[in-house]
């Protein structure tokens, strides 16, 4: 009997191990959320500018493919500038355009967030970066011109591994498990959030809710939008002569 | 353990007993990794290039005589099993050889190991596992089976090498993944070693392997290994002590290598000491042996489908005798199976073919399958008489009844447990028929009444004699030969089986008898016709799950079996099963080589001389393995091929040495020479045989006129064995002056390129690929006509460069060219001219912004080249004209993507060489004659105008600390506002260059570099990606290092000379002349009022056009108000600078 139970143990750790093993690479792979440098979170204004919301539930756009879409797909940009073309905010200096946050969920996502809409873009001299304050005046950022871009690169048959490769290819050289994962999930799963919807891969659903119906109030009963919220709030109170 | 033992094991050393091929190429192997080891360990500089690996440092050189030891420890490890015949050690290595080229891989993918080491020892260990493969085959083939590893008790000796195996194994790996650790345990400083080639790395890996050896063969205990690896042992202690002695190994390696080494060999002399005194065994089967056996036979199992009752045992007639119905018990008084029975015994998982060693090492079942049948047309009770074709082959329903009963468990699922873990279990006896109880597996219910039952087989002594031979039986140890004998005596003694049941409802009830079976003879049936059909019939009838199960399955499965001894035939040597099969089975020689001996078996005849036409088709095979072994390491060798050319003079690497660009957008060097030939028409005189000087491009005085020389700023690299060329840094910042247009010119590095007209170049390059002429036909036609010359740089084309050529790199570099001339259309460059360039539209084609929508005011950026001496004293200024940075490495990587250098294929060491000497890189002084007098004059006037935005003369140009760019107040006397930027209506010069820079393509830039987290080298460590780009409200000041040569002046070199500039702009020449080199020693500048000199026609410069505005700078605060004799001292000064 006891020699019996040591090969049951010995079978059960190596399985145990195995399995272990093999979920923890594939969550790591695929949906282990690694915090965003510290930078983000260190002062209120850059977390309301970059900070992600709702990292676990949002689905997010494959940075790479975020980044290369606006280079492989010039004819469906309204002008020269990337995503600043589009009414995106940008800072001088920053990675990310204002409400896009970057942010590895396994692989490194871009996902929306409440500055995306609600920011201020000030030209204050002609020819100079714009000041970007938190939406002070309660005007929010038009999504459509951004929305369609998306849906129209998806739409595009130049919407490919191959293609958006060629372009990957000249910023990183990515390891063959990314290659892997983006031409065979990622490319193909984008592609189709795209034209359904793209804001579904770009918001998570709190705050696509709130988008589709901005009467709505913006849903503070997570506790982290509420800090977003209220950070929001003083700004406009602030703002107020 | 005594001398003459000792002196024995010494005499099989040196005059070893026949070997088998196995041993012999385990040998020959060893042979190889003793060269190997023994070449590392005398030259390790030459084997380093010899791998092309990065030169090593005293340190490393040590290093890697370290793992020279190690490599020969290997292959005398090797040598010594081969000559002892040893088995074990033949199949550990079959089992960690294979392995060797996948480890390799994720070790060179992960930058450990270099590709050419990592591939050469892939190769080397691959190979060496076939060869032993071919030669168990062989051995094989002759009817030689080698053995393999048996299940022996571990002597002490044994488990001292094992434990040693565990002990280097785990310092290997330990070394291999945490170098650092290692290197601080051993006191070796790891500033000496080089990042590239990580020698700790290595050595850590080959203890590892070495280790791991080790491991199996201590495990095994193979014959000879312990002799092997005392002997190991100390020969490599006494390497590592002479190495130590004489090439200066660290000293905590050395020691560490030392002790380990010889504490193994003395605890394994001491342990075969303690073995070697009688009734001293150890009496332990090492665990790893045995959970190695069982997962590899559970394994076997599974993967081969392998079914209990396969047609590999034998068939048995036996007469079957009702149990006295007065002698039973109420549970089992029904059920009748009188009559005959057909019984084929054998083991379940064993098959026909499989080699001895591995039968009496997998966990394996002995299994009854049988047919209780009625012959009615034979005389009963005269089963001897019963004809072979009166046998029930076929399944007769009704009539027969087929049960199935194995051992090793009373219920299936303990059987298939009991075999994946072992077979040891529930009185499992693999090697004796008779002390098993076979159980059916699954419960019958018995007509009449249905009582429900477990039914068992068991073999019933006849009288309980001394003779009996089932009184031997409690010991199990035995073969599979005496386990046949034994069922062979069985059935001629005629001995007795009971049939047993016992209710399903009372499993505390004993078995009781129903019937008795006697063995009457063996008979030789077709086995694959014989199929059994355990369903209901005669009164039985089986039930519950497995039956279900078993219902299902069965038609499927014996549809699938072969339906005779031919049709199996048949299939074992289809070609793919039998690759399947490879190691299960013998084609030629005797069929059951199950319970052939395991011990080795040395051929003790002269084998059969292989026939002429066997050895004709082996020397063929090995040919071609050796081709292809040897192709395949040059190939790997070849497109792995990344090498730079370098220069050890720092001047020659800024003109000459890499960026990393030409992986990007290198051209072929054999291409490269080839254009200005077959495209002359395009060129800008229409002249062959200058090569590319036409456009200003810089060739030394030795090389003029020469087509195969480089001109200065172009970088040569070997990428994937083809030489390919493109521009580095120097080729916009090096230039010429003459003194006198018949003068031999002067070459000075740093200064701007004013000659190289960028934007022809690019038009050219982007222009030919809509040639006809741009065919690899005509390009491969005049490398032919060319490639002879000795004046050549590089080798002449091979064959497989020229099918590149032809038929790939042609089309790739006309496509290339044909999509970069789409995305720079948008940039008119065709008032650019000599020495000038569009820096900041460029970036917009890299980022393919959709120019057309573009505002017209970015769309002229035109730009001198700047010079870029003394770079240490600009750090924190702003850079580019319009200052829109202030890192010196952001804009040195920015600059780098010009000449090809994007984020993929930088290389960041040469960069930051080049950078590096460019921080103190001085401008030449002027060379003619200076007026000092009238310089000193013109001291004051600089410090009253000009010093408040340019800065001292010589570096650091600045007394205090850079101003901030906004706050900077120039105008105030005693400030220093140089490297800041100076709003553009104060300077009012034209501002196409500043309306070139858009804040949309700051923004943009802020993602060049993104996803680059690994330090480089840049110091402080640098955030790979670009954050400091902003837009600005004018342009930078600059220091006026080395003015004399910067000419023309303002940003687009819009101004011809300084005596020009401190004109006010309606004064200065409105249309002049760029590209001469000829220097005007009045005015400060170049030659300029001259269309043409010595047959070489210059840049017409119209300051009317867009972007070459001449306007600015000017007014009473830039001095252009001053006083003649002012500007001329003004003049004088700066010609100090």
């Amino acid at each position: 009997m006891k020699k019996a139970w040591k090969a049951i143990a010995t079978v059960a750790i190596v399985l145990i191990v195995l399995i272990v093993a093999i979920g923890i690479a594939v969550w790591y792979q695929l949906c282990h959320v690694k915090a965003q440098p510290a930078w983000v979170t260190a002062d209120p204004k850059d977390r309301y500018f970059y900070g992600s919301v709702g990292a676990g539930e949002t689905r997010g756009i494959p940075y790479w493919v975020w980044l290369a879409m606006p280079r492989v797909f010039p004819e469906h940009m309204p002008g020269p500038g990337g995503y600043a073309s589009l009414g995106m905010a940008w800072e001088e200096g920053t990675e990310m355009p204002v409400g896009f946050a970057k942010q590895q969920v396994g692989y490194i996502r871009v996902s929306g967030n409440c500055a995306l809409c609600h920011v201020t873009t000030l030209f204050t001299q002609p020819d100079q970066a714009p000041q970007i304050l938190p939406a002070v005046s309660g005007k929010t950022t038009d999504l459509k011109p951004l929305l369609n871009f998306l849906q129209q690169c998806a739409a595009d048959p130049r919407f490919n591994a191959d293609e958006l490769f060629s372009e990957i290819e000249k910023d990183t050289s990515l390891s063959l498990w990314d290659k892997a994962l983006y031409r065979y999930v990622l490319i193909p799963r984008i592609q189709k959030e795209f034209l359904e919807d793209p804001a579904q891969a770009l918001f998570s659903p709190a705050i696509r809710a709130h988008w589709q119906n901005p009467q709505s109030p913006a849903p503070s009963a997570d506790s982290e939008l509420k800090v977003l919220e209220d950070y929001i709030r003083q700004q406009s109170h602030a703002a107020t002569p | 353990m005594t001398t003459q033992e000792l002196n024995q094991i010494f005499q099989r050393l040196i005059k070893p007993g026949p070997l088998t091929r196995v041993s012999r190429s385990i040998e020959i192997f060893g042979y190889i990794d003793l060269v190997l080891g023994l070449l590392i360990l005398i030259a390790p500089r030459f084997t380093a290039t010899a791998f092309h690996l990065p030169p090593p440092s005293p340190l490393d050189a040590s290093l890697l005589r370290v793992v020279g030891v190690l490599v020969t420890t290997l292959g005398l490890l090797y040598i010594i099993n081969g000559r002892f015949n040893s088995q074990g050690f033949a199949v550990g290595s079959l089992l960690d050889r294979p392995l060797v080229p996948l480890i390799m891989a994720v070790l060179w993918y992960r930058h450990i190991i270099p590709g050419p080491l990592a591939a050469s020892f892939s190769i080397v260990d691959f190979g060496g596992f076939l060869v032993t493969v071919f030669a168990w085959r062989a051995d094989l083939l002759r009817g030689l089976n080698i053995g393999g590893p048996a299940l022996r008790r571990q002597t002490r000796a044994a488990r001292s090498a094992e434990v040693f195996g565990w002990l280097i194994l785990v310092i290997g790996f330990v070394t291999l993944l945490f170098p650092g650790f290692t290197a601080s345990l051993l006191r070796i400083s790891s500033s000496g070693l080089s990042p590239d080639a990580n020698y700790l790395q290595l050595v850590g890996l080959l203890a590892g392997g070495l280790g791991m050896l080790f491991v199996v063969g201590g495990s095994l205990d193979a014959e000879g290994f312990v002799t092997a690896s005392v002997s190991v042992q100390l020969i490599a202690s006494l390497l590592i002590a002479l190495s130590w002695w004489l090439a200066d190994i660290p000293r905590g390696l050395a020691l560490a290598f030392l002790g380990i080494s010889l504490a193994g060999a003395f605890w394994t002399l001491l342990a075969m000491r303690a073995d070697s005194r009688p009734g001293n065994e150890r009496q332990r089967v090492p665990f790893i042996a045995q959970w190695v056996a069982a997962v590899f036979a559970f394994l076997s199992g599974v993967v081969r489908n392998s079914r209990v009752f396969h047609p590999d045992g034998r068939v048995f007639l036996g007469t079957v005798r009702r149990y006295p119905v007065e002698e039973r018990t109420a549970a089992a008084t029904e059920g009748d199976l009188s009559g005959f029975v057909l019984m084929r015994i054998g083991m379940g998982v064993m098959k026909r073919g499989m080699p001895a060693w591995l039968a009496e090492l997998i966990p394996d079942a002995p299994s009854i399958a049988s047919r209780f049948f009625t012959a009615s047309e034979a005389e009963p009770g005269l089963p001897a008489a019963l004809h072979l074709s009166q046998l029930p082959v076929q399944f007769r329903p009704g009539r027969d009844l087929d049960l199935l009963a194995t051992a090793g468990g009373d219920r299936l699922w303990k059987l298939v447990w009991n075999l994946a873990t072992g077979g040891t279990k529930y009185g499992l006896k693999p090697f004796d028929y008779f002390a098993n109880l076979y159980y059916a597996d699954v419960p019958y219910r018995i007509a009449p009444a249905g009582t429900a039952v477990w039914i068992r087989l068991k073999y019933h002594p006849k009288t309980s004699t001394a003779s009996d031979p089932s009184d031997t039986r409690q010991n199990f140890a035995g073969d599979a030969k005496t386990r046949e004998q034994a069922l062979t005596d069985a059935c001629a003694a005629h001995v007795l089986l009971h049939v047993e049941v016992q209710p399903v409802d009372s499993p505390t009830a004993s078995f009781e008898p129903i019937a008795e079976i006697q063995f009457e003879r063996e008979i030789d049936v077709d086995q694959e016709a014989l199929h059994f059909d355990p369903f209901s019939s005669r009164g039985f009838e089986p039930y519950g799950f497995f039956t279900g199960l078993r219902r299902s399955v069965y038609p499927a499965s014996v549809q699938s079996r072969p339906h005779d001894r031919l049709q199996r035939t048949q299939r074992e040597y289809h070609p793919f099963r039998r690759l399947i099969r490879y190691w299960n089975e013998i084609p030629t020689g005797p069929i059951a080589i199950e319970g052939g001996s395991t011990a080795m078996a040395i051929p003790s005849q002269p084998e059969n001389p292989p026939n002429g036409k066997r050895r004709w088709v082996r020397f063929a095979l090995l040919v071609v393995m050796i081709v292809a072994v040897t192709s395949g390491f040059y190939l790997v060798e070849r497109f792995t091929r990344n090498s730079p050319v370098d220069y050890t003079d720092e001047v020659m690497f800024f003109e000459r040495g890499s960026t990393g660009g030409e992986r990007m957008d290198g051209i072929p060097y054999w291409i490269w020479i080839t254009l200005p030939e077959i495209f002359s028409e395009q060129m800008p005189d229409h002249q062959t045989g200058q090569g590319y000087a036409a456009f200003g491009m810089i060739y030394e005085p030795g090389d003029k006129g020469n087509p195969y020389a480089l001109p200065l700023g172009m970088s040569r690299r070997n990428v994937r064995g083809i030489d390919v060329v493109y521009l580095n840094c120097a080729a916009c910042h090096i230039g010429t002056v003459r003194d006198t247009p018949g003068a031999e010119p002067h070459i000075y590095p740093g200064m701007p390129a004013h000659q190289f007209n960028l934007g022809a170049w690019g038009t050219f390059l982007t222009t030919i690929p809509k040639d006809q002429n741009f065919t690899p036909q005509r390009i491969l036609d005049q490398i032919d006509r060319m490639q002879d010359d000795p004046r050549r740089l590089v080798p002449k084309l091979d064959l497989i460069n020229r099918l590149i050529l032809r038929y790939y790199a042609v089309y790739l570099m006309r496509d290339q060219l044909i999509i970069l001339g789409q995305r720079l259309s948008f940039i008119d460059n065709s008032t650019w001219g000599p020495g000038r360039v569009d820096t900041f539209n460029a970036p917009k084609a890299l980022l393919n912004f959709p120019m057309e929508h573009a505002s017209k005011k970015e769309l002229m950026g035109n730009a001198d080249f700047p010079s870029v001496w003394n770079q240490q004293a600009r750090k924190g200024m702003h850079l580019h004209w319009d200052g829109n940075n202030t890192s010196l490495d952001e804009r040195n990587l920015s600059a780098a993507f010009g000449t090809g250098a994007y984020p993929p294929v930088l290389d960041a060491a040469r960069v930051l060489r080049i950078a590096k000497y460019l921080e103190t890189a001085q401008p030449p002084p002027y060379p003619y004659p200076i007026d000092r007098a009238l310089a000193d004059k013109g001291k004051p006037v600089y410090e009253q105008y000009c010093i408040g935005c340019h800065g001292t003369p010589k570096p650091p140009f600045r007394t205090t600390q850079v101003g901030e760019s906004e706050s900077c107040d120039y105008k105030t006397p005693g400030v220093q506002c140089v490297g800041t930027v100076v709003p553009l209506d104060d300077i009012g010069t034209d501002r196409s260059r500043f309306d070139s820079y858009t804040w949309l393509l700051a923004v943009n830039q802020s993602t060049l570099y993104a996803g680059y987290e690994k330090d480089w080298g840049f110091n402080p460590p640098y955030p790979q990606r670009f954050h400091l780009f902003r837009k600005t409200h004018g342009y930078a000041s600059m220091p006026l290092d080395g003015i004399w040569l910067r000419a023309p002046y303002l940003h687009n070199g819009s101004v011809p000379t300084l005596n020009d500039l401190l004109k006010p702009s309606s004064a200065r020449t409105s249309k002049f002349f760029r590209g001469n080199d000829v220097f005007d020693r009045d005015n400060v500048g170049f030659v300029s009022d001259l269309p043409e000199q010595n047959g070489r026609k210059f840049f017409s410069f119209d300051t009317s056009c867009v972007g070459n505005g001449n306007k600015g700078h000017e007014g009473k605060q830039y001095g252009t108000e001053l006083a003649a004799d002012q500007k001329r001292a003004l003049l004088e000064y700066l010609k100090t600078f």
